[in-house]
């Protein structure tokens, strides 16, 4: 990865805070690398591009009414064609806004036409070009404004002597927005919240105060708590998994559940319950298995120090945060320290959404297959797949799913979005995404494989352990011969390149009617097969 | 004993901005006398003595305060009761 920083301001204070990344960044005024062929922005070793820029300094004139404000609307139209131009490049973009220096005060409120108007409009503007590019990623620096306020933030005597807009609690706070956006641009955000139930998500111990008793409440302590629960749902909303990981007992868990009407979190929102008196590293480790995830997809909340310990050095993979000390804290805490660092999500897919139903029907699968034989099983079960070649609706989830898949997974290629968009766009590659459905529910798309026709060649097979065992892969693959014969190829070369974790498949090709032409002693092996 | 202790957060101060090895900045040391002291990095020492010793700086101390005992002047200007 190299990144490269373009700004219309001094931004040498803000490199130090973004660490460890090293970040190189442009001369004086330099957005109109945007434009400029042979700048370092556009260079082809360049992956990302921070464009972060002060609005104010870019109005000019027209901060003060003086001018038209066409700087802006320039600047965007040369980052929409930048995007265009580099579909490989990820580019990074803080949203407009304006300073409160407005000469128009109490005119301002209701002028048509105002700045506030204006920064509305190019904010508007900026949020459709990233919905249309996909290498874009937004920063919004209004919700920093909104909580720290421009007096803390933005800096008058750096301005003048240096050009530099900002403090540096801004340049800090600017610099965690901008890692967590790249990383969740790259979907590498976390699946589990598991959680611990007392003095974490009600006040008091539930085995002594009873499922009335416990402090859960819409004032005081209780409060806090139930503002939390709102918290942790409307984050299973955006496709987490959550589940629970205490030293209860289920029978009182149950209880709570059907009994205290202020609970915002229902049994149903979980996708395991382990509430028992086992050490809490086993609990996670059968949630893990249960859910066919590994541990590093998992993230941890307990308000017990001891607890946090022990699963912390038993399973590092584990992200344990810190609980907060205040207790009013505790709402704001989860969204700064626990959602954004550990489950950002800059994009979310339909699967995202359904995935805690998707979970609870897979167990539902689970159930008929203890009573049925396998085969009879699959009939039972009503599947119907369906392919969905080169669709750009498939793109943001086909990323997803190649960042995050590791043991059905020939080649473990990992992509970001504008590398997908390359096989679903040209003509000599497909990309082909396998749909899932069964009597219990849609499953979303749940195989993908990504074809370079031209070369006759499979460059990635993957498909979600979710639906291990139900032979989708066979028909993932007959849709991938498909594809290169229509293409008119006569043979496909296919690669399994073994990792730690996608053993399962070391076998998947040979037992598909491919034979093998290299070998290699670190076991990465080359097939072929006529069409 | 005041101005002997901020000459020390100073030097603490710059030596971390620089990155400077131990005894690399001193007391007596300013812009003309270490390497990496350039303009840029100024404006780095600045805004990081401003935010740690919660000093305010004006816009010519920016381009005047080139050395310790310079930058220790303005701290004590700052909380010296107007």
């Amino acid at each position: 990865m190299k990144a490269h920083l373009i700004s219309n301001v001094t931004m040498q204070p803000f490199l130090q805070y973004l660490e460890p990344f090293t970040v190189s960044v442009g001369d004086f005024n330099s957005l109109q690398e945007l434009f400029d062929e042979s700048s370092t922005a556009a260079a082809p070793e360049t992956t990302h591009v921070l464009c972060l820029f002060d609005t104010d300094a870019l109005l000019g004139d027209a901060c003060y009414g003086l001018a038209e404000p066409a700087r802006p609307w320039q600047f965007l139209e040369s980052l929409d064609a930048f995007c265009e131009r580099y579909p490989e490049k990820i580019v990074v973009a803080n949203t407009f806004c304006i300073g409160s220096n407005r000469i128009t005060n109490f005119l301002e409120v209701i002028q048509e036409a105002s700045l506030g108007d204006l920064e509305h409009a190019l904010n508007d503007r900026l949020r459709r070009i990233a919905r249309e590019r996909r290498n874009l990623a937004i920063v919004d620096i209004e919700p920093l404004f909104r909580r720290y306020g421009e007096e803390q933030l933005v800096s008058t005597v750096f301005w003048y002597s240096g050009r530099v807009r900002f403090t540096l609690l801004m340049f800090r706070l600017l610099a965690e927005r901008v890692k967590q956006v790249l990383s969740a641009y790259g979907n590498k955000s976390r699946k589990v919240l598991a959680l611990d139930l007392d003095n974490t998500l009600w006040g008091g111990v539930l085995g002594e105060l009873g499922p009335r008793g416990v402090a859960l409440s819409e004032d005081g302590q209780g409060a806090c708590f139930r503002d939390f629960q709102r918290a942790v749902k409307g984050l299973k909303a955006t496709g987490v998994l959550l589940a629970i990981c205490s030293k209860n007992n289920a029978t009182d868990v149950d209880e709570i559940f059907e009994r205290n009407s202020m609970m915002i979190l229902s049994r149903e929102d979980f996708v395991a319950i382990k509430a028992n008196w086992e050490p809490k590293p086993q609990n996670l480790v059968d949630i893990a298995a249960s859910l066919n995830l590994g541990l590093d997809s998992f993230v941890f909340i307990d308000d017990n120090p001891v607890e946090r310990g022990l699963v912390a050095s038993s399973l590092p993979e584990v992200a344990v945060p810190d609980f907060p000390d205040r207790l009013d804290a505790l709402p704001r805490w989860f969204i700064d320290n626990v959602v954004r660092p550990y489950f950002g999500r800059y994009r979310l897919s339909d699967e995202d959404r359904a995935k805690t139903q998707q979970y609870r029907a897979n167990e539902a699968r689970r159930e008929l297959s203890r009573k049925l034989d396998v085969d009879g099983y699959l009939k039972d079960l009503g599947i119907i797949c369906r392919l969905r070649i080169d669709d750009p609706e498939s793109v943001v989830r086909a990323s997803q799913m190649t960042q995050k898949t590791n043991q059905f997974n020939l080649t473990t290629l990992r992509c970001e979005i504008p590398e997908i968009a390359k096989y679903q766009e040209s003509r000599d590659h497909a990309l082909i995404a396998l749909e899932y459905e069964d009597r219990f529910g849609s499953e979303g798309i749940v195989a993908l494989s990504m074809v370079d026709l031209a070369q006759s060649r499979i460059d990635n097979f993957l498909m979600s352990c979710r639906v291990i065992g139900r032979k989708v892969e066979d028909r993932l693959l007959e849709g991938v011969l498909d594809a290169l014969k229509a293409y008119g190829a006569h043979k496909v070369v296919a690669e399994f390149v073994p990792t730690s974790k996608n053993l399962q498949v070391a076998t998947f090709y040979d037992a598909h009617g491919f034979t093998v032409v290299s070998e290699e002693p670190s076991g990465r092996k080359v097939y072929e097969r006529a069409i | 004993m005041e101005s002997q202790s901020t000459d020390e957060l100073i030097v603490c101060i710059i030596s971390q901005v620089l990155k400077a090895a131990p005894g690399t900045v001193t007391a007596e040391s300013s812009m003309d006398t270490v390497a990496n002291w350039d303009s840029l990095a100024q404006l780095n020492i600045c805004m990081a003595i401003q935010e740690q010793l919660n000093a305010a700086m004006e816009i010519d101390d920016i381009a005047e305060a080139t050395s310790v005992r310079a930058l220790s002047a303005v701290v004590a200007r700052s909380r010296a009761p107007r």
